[in-house]
């Protein structure tokens, strides 16, 4: 389900005195399948094109076509989305609700009319997905640690099974081990079901290691789209848009200034670093 | 030194609607935070970071043991609003701490609550927000203002209460890259002046800007020390589930891999002279 964005413009409040023009003339094109990272400072436009991705937004001009629902600014139901985007809003345990943790992350099935019985067993395989433990399933949500709330509030959302999922800052307030553990559940699922993925992140860590296209906005407009090593290798044009190099790349071009030959610049993970590392030190140990 | 706060066998536990009272979220804590010292708290999610930053300013009180803020007793409710004002804090969010309709109105809420003058007022806001680099947007609505601005405008209100500490409960999580520069620019300008700051965050490149880092972990303090003494613990520190340093880390990887790279190397400068060295000798 490709998703292909067309001169896409949104004015909040159009025509009165508190107009305020958050996308111009947004182009783009997620492929089916893509780990897509969005990435951009504070008022970019970031949250505003995830949520015309989800349906909850109409553009003021242009259009965007997901699979084969096309939505324009006279589109009068965009409601055929919901079961096809799931979103994971920031901080989503805000939104946990129910008794018991099954019955909250069965809510979303319920309400796409599957059966109880069909919404009980996508219960257990979304706990599962996310790594949560069957005990926890009679619990109440609000007695879990803030990890596993995170961890229901992203299940309640991938047991409606969607084929695109995004994701705005889904780690803000994790700890490293629980950002980890939960960004690398969703690679492998997105793999496992052929799910595309949308990561809305301020952590250019984050986009790094897992993504395999970036989008940057820069005040509503869309400046650069690529692959990661060739986005983030961009130096000071990152700095202009209010972004940063991930630590990896910037310790590459420390070393850089002074080896030759250098190294490749597209490491953009530790372990990249230490494979290119090592085997540099192996060749020059054995001539 | 002078010690601001002390704890003395501290301990808390929630208390539930249903279920009564909770497992102890802290317990045990013996801490005593020097007037003007830059002090970072990191641990885990869970470990009862969030449930200290609440206790030093008496929003919540301790279930056993006791609190000295500045000579004052938390569980003193007389000198509460004195502690409060003597401890400011700064959260997360920046959209839920912001009360005022201008960034003007914003900063004057907690001077109006504690009947300050209104010619002190204007000074005291005039000051602050020049402090923190905001002046200019008195004006503005808080709402048009960046993330960065925002944190700014809620340690600007704070200022105008005159604390003697600031704590930051991960203040800069929810900030871009350059929202955060601004806020941690802001946190060592008020520790240059003397405002003693305790800042809790998950990021190891924001607690290297402290002076000590206490560890927290099942609502225990587990260790305390220099922020270079912490990294060169690195097993320790996965056990608290904390991240290092990248250098750090590809320190660790390479030395694992046979490399000869010293132990005690915690620095990126330090790392890519090392580096350099090794691959350049053959």
């Amino acid at each position: 389900m490709d998703i292909v964005i067309q001169k896409l413009t949104h004015v909040y409040m159009e025509g009165t005195p508190f107009e305020q023009r958050a996308l111009t003339g947004v182009d783009l094109r997620i492929p089916s399948g893509s780990f897509a990272a969005i990435i951009g400072a504070t008022g970019s436009g970031k949250s505003t094109l995830i949520q015309h991705i989800a349906g909850l937004l109409k553009p003021s001009r242009g259009w965007l076509r997901i699979g084969n629902i096309e939505i324009g600014p006279d589109t009068r139901d965009s409601s055929r989305l919901r079961g096809k985007v799931g979103v994971v809003f920031q901080y989503p345990e805000h939104q946990l609700f129910e008794e018991t943790v099954a019955k909250d992350i069965a809510f979303g099935p319920l309400n796409l009319g599957l059966s109880a019985l069909e919404a009980n067993r996508r219960v257990e395989r979304a706990m599962e997905w996310v790594g949560l433990p069957r005990e926890l399933a009679s619990r109440s949500p609000f007695h879990l640690s803030g990890g596993q709330m995170r961890r229901a509030a992203v299940a309640g959302v991938l047991a409606m099974e969607p084929d695109i999922l995004v994701l705005d800052e889904p780690t803000a307030g994790l700890d490293p081990v629980g950002r980890r553990q939960l960004l690398d559940r969703i690679a492998w699922l997105r793999r496992k079901r052929a799910m595309t993925v949308i990561l809305v992140s301020h952590s250019m860590e984050e986009a790094a290691r897992y993504a395999d296209r970036l989008y940057i906005l820069h005040r509503g407009r869309k400046v650069m789209e690529g692959l990661p090593a060739d986005l983030f290798t961009m130096g000071d044009r990152l700095a202009k848009w209010g972004l940063e190099e991930p630590e990896a790349v910037r310790l590459v071009r420390c070393l850089n200034e002074r080896l030759n030959p250098p190294l490749p610049e597209s490491l953009l993970t530790v372990e990249d670093l230490e494979e290119a590392i090592v085997a540099r030190w192996e060749e020059g140990k054995s001539p | 030194m002078e010690p601001i706060i002390q704890l003395d066998g501290v301990g808390f536990r929630y208390e539930l609607p249903r279920e009564g009272k909770s497992d102890w979220s802290l317990r045990g804590i013996r801490l005593t935070v020097h007037r003007g010292e830059h002090l970072a708290v990191m641990g885990p999610n869970g470990s009862g970071k969030s449930t200290l930053a609440k206790l030093l300013n008496g929003l919540l009180i301790p279930s056993e043991g006791c609190i000295v803020v500045d000579g004052l007793d938390t569980r003193d409710g007389k000198t509460l609003p004195a502690v409060r004002r003597k401890v400011g804090m700064v959260f997360q969010n920046p959209d839920n701490q912001i009360v005022g309709t201008t960034v003007k109105d914003d900063v004057a809420f907690g001077m109006e609550n504690a009947g300050i003058p209104r010619k002190e007022m204007l000074e005291r806001i005039r000051e602050v927000l020049d402090r923190v680099g905001l002046n200019g947007l008195e004006a503005s609505s808080p709402h048009h203002l960046s993330g960065g601005q925002k944190q700014r405008l809620a340690i600007a209100g704070v200022l105008a209460m005159r604390p003697e500490v600031v704590v930051f409960d991960e203040a800069t999580s929810m900030l871009d890259p350059a929202g955060r520069k601004e806020v941690l620019q802001a946190m060592e300008e008020l520790h240059r002046t003397g405002t003693t700051v305790i800042h809790i965050t998950h990021s190891v490149r924001e607690a290297f800007c402290a002076e000590r880092v206490l560890i927290l972990e099942n609502g225990k303090i587990q260790w305390q020390g220099s922020p270079r003494e912490l990294f060169l613990q690195s097993e320790e520190v996965c056990r608290w589930s904390l991240e290092v340093p990248l250098a750090v880390e590809l320190k660790n990887r390479l030395r694992e891999r046979g490399l000869p790279v010293r132990q005690d190397i915690v620095g990126t400068e330090e790392l890519v002279e090392t580096i350099w060295t090794l691959l350049s000798r053959n």
